[in-house]
């Protein structure tokens, strides 16, 4: 038995059943990290893992209540806080941070028995979609070198991938979950708003960020995010309901279900390989029983702009605490706290991070720019709940196409950013692959707080449709 | 875009920049004002609602255990025993 390509409910099982030992799975893991160190998505392995793993196993061996997470063994993106760990967001600024705390999501899954083997890399804060603007350099794609790994949760994916762990945790402001889990043919999800806790995740764009399960199939997604979601004090946002459920309806066909697809973005696709794989799906839905009724959202056309005006201006505002005296490096040599600030931000910071708090403090500059554009994604929220009465779920491309080049910039902001403005779940499941063995994903959408819905149709697509992973 | 704009919003950023530097960022401050444009264009008679009656009830306030001084000065480049090392600012 290959310990690291076990999935999270069939290693949970089968550890609880006695039939490998937690050392024996994080000694899995960490050869299969020192096997694909070439591919740089795992940035740190945490010195004590092997501890936990001896910790848990006494822990069975003297017959205590195991947890739905033990046996298996988690990465998380290098934005989320582990206690007395590194964490860097892939910046030089917090090259050196060492947490006094964990992140809810990490103390949620150690209280289920999860051992946090390391940390993976991503786009420097969470800013860029190919991996590329790292502190440790750019991440390999998982499949190919010579194409993108997506970003910026670019690690966690080709970790997942590669079997690295049983599952990772990445965060999505604008697609950064579901880009490079369908480059590197994995599944994963951006919860609704306020689902997961961001107590303990650096900040970004607070109105779009959600943290969310990297995993190898969407009913293993399905089982963790029912343990990282619920209400967080620590996090005002997080929406007051304890616990959730988002499996019930696994195993349910598609039959008269209502599949919706979006004008606009259908006629966005220009790639044929990729219009044909997502029309052969809507296809075979439909030869299934499920009904696809197209749809217009309007102003969908507005969303990236929508996005770009309050993620940038949200970032300029967050990032404003990176002063280069409490927790950061700092310059050298500087004469006064004026001094300190401006000389350690510029030196600590990457170009597209001083871009992005550049262009919002002008959005902020400017008079209710801001506002208007908070008001536009609220009309666009509401013409998406409207044309979504009597809907089960969306359908349309995680990207149009394969995952690019390395060296490519393709400009498929909407599809990223569309469930976030939104404030909607959505999962991305890989469901082909083309002539040259690269994964196409498929994008599954709901309105708010309706994630079961998503899983019952992603399961069924991975049951039914073939396996392509 | 003017130059003066692109460093107005350097200031503000806390962040220097070379004279070249900031012209690099021309295009997409421009780019940035197109957007501005574009959504200023919609017609919306809506508001931004924040459904507040679902987000998690606020803590009680009252005083817990927090950090020790030790933990939150952990981190800080330049540090005494009990505060953070700026310059002095007045001698």
């Amino acid at each position: 038995m290959e310990l690291n390509k076990l999935g999270v409910i069939e290693a949970n099982k089968k550890y609880i059943d006695g039939e490998f030992s937690a050392v024996e799975m994080v000694n899995a893991c960490i050869e299969s990290i020192k096997e694909h160190a070439d591919k740089n998505a795992v940035i740190e392995v945490f010195d004590d893992a092997i501890c936990c793993a001896e910790k848990l196993d006494a822990k069975r061996e003297a017959k205590e209540k195991l947890g739905k997470l033990a046996g298996t063994v988690v990465l998380v993106k290098d934005n989320i806080l582990v206690k007395g760990k590194k964490a860097t967001a892939s910046s030089n600024f917090l090259k050196n941070f060492e947490s006094i705390y964990s992140a809810t999501v990490v103390n949620k899954m150690l209280s289920e028995d999860a051992i946090i083997l390391g940390r993976t890399n991503m786009d420097e804060f969470a800013m860029g979609s190919d991996g590329s603007s790292s502190i440790y350099g750019k991440t390999k794609n998982a499949i190919d070198d010579n194409y993108s790994a997506g970003g910026s949760s670019s690690g966690s994916a080709v970790a997942v991938k590669l079997n690295d762990c049983t599952f990772a945790l990445g965060t999505d402001t604008g697609g950064s979950i579901r880009f490079p889990a369908s480059y590197n043919g994995v599944c994963g999800v951006k919860p609704t708003y306020g689902t997961v806790s961001r107590n303990g995740v650096y900040a970004y764009a607070s109105s779009f960020n959600q943290v969310g399960p990297i995993t190898k199939n969407a009913k293993d997604s399905a089982y963790v995010l029912e343990i990282i979601a619920g209400v967080d004090q620590m996090d005002m946002t997080t929406l007051n309901y304890q616990a959730y459920d988002f499996s019930s309806l696994i195993g349910e066909d598609v039959s008269g279900k209502v599949y919706a697809v979006e004008k606009n973005i259908s006629s966005l696709i220009k790639d044929k390989e990729c219009e044909s794989y997502f029309n052969a799906l809507v296809d075979f839905i439909k030869a299934k029983g499920g009904v696809i009724k197209e749809i217009e959202i309007d102003n969908i056309l507005r969303v990236g702009d929508v996005y770009k005006l309050v993620a940038y201006a949200e970032a300029s505002s967050n990032l404003s605490r990176y002063d280069g005296l409490k927790y950061t490096t700092q310059a050298q040599d500087c004469l006064s706290a004026q001094e300190i600030y401006v000389k350690s931000r510029s030196q600590g910071f990457g170009k597209e991070v001083k871009k992005r708090i550049m262009l919002g403090n002008y959005i902020l500059s400017k008079k209710e720019v801001y506002a208007k554009a908070k008001n536009l994604q609220q009309l666009i929220i509401n013409s998406y709940n409207e044309k979504m009465q009597g809907v089960d779920c969306l359908l349309l491309p995680t990207s149009f196409g394969v995952a690019p080049k390395a060296s490519e910039n393709r400009q498929e902001c909407i599809l990223g950013v569309l469930a976030n403005v939104l404030r909607a779940p959505s999962i991305s499941i890989p469901y082909a692959k083309n002539k040259e063995g690269l994964p196409l994903g498929v994008q599954i959408m709901a309105k708010e707080l309706d994630e079961k819905k998503i899983y019952q149709l992603a399961v069924s697509i991975e049951k039914n449709y073939g396996e392509v992973r | 875009m003017k130059l003066d704009e692109i460093k107005m919003s350097a200031d503000l950023s806390k962040l220097e920049f070379s004279e070249e530097e900031l012209l690099g960022f021309a295009s997409e401050f421009d780019e940035i004002d197109e957007v501005i444009k574009r959504v200023e264009g919609v017609s919306c008679d809506v508001e931004y609602k924040i459904p507040v009656k679902e987000y998690a009830d606020l803590k009680e306030d009252v005083v817990e255990p927090s950090y020790s001084r030790e933990e939150i000065l952990k981190n800080a480049p330049r540090k005494d025993s009990i505060s953070f090392i700026l310059p002095k600012v007045v001698e």
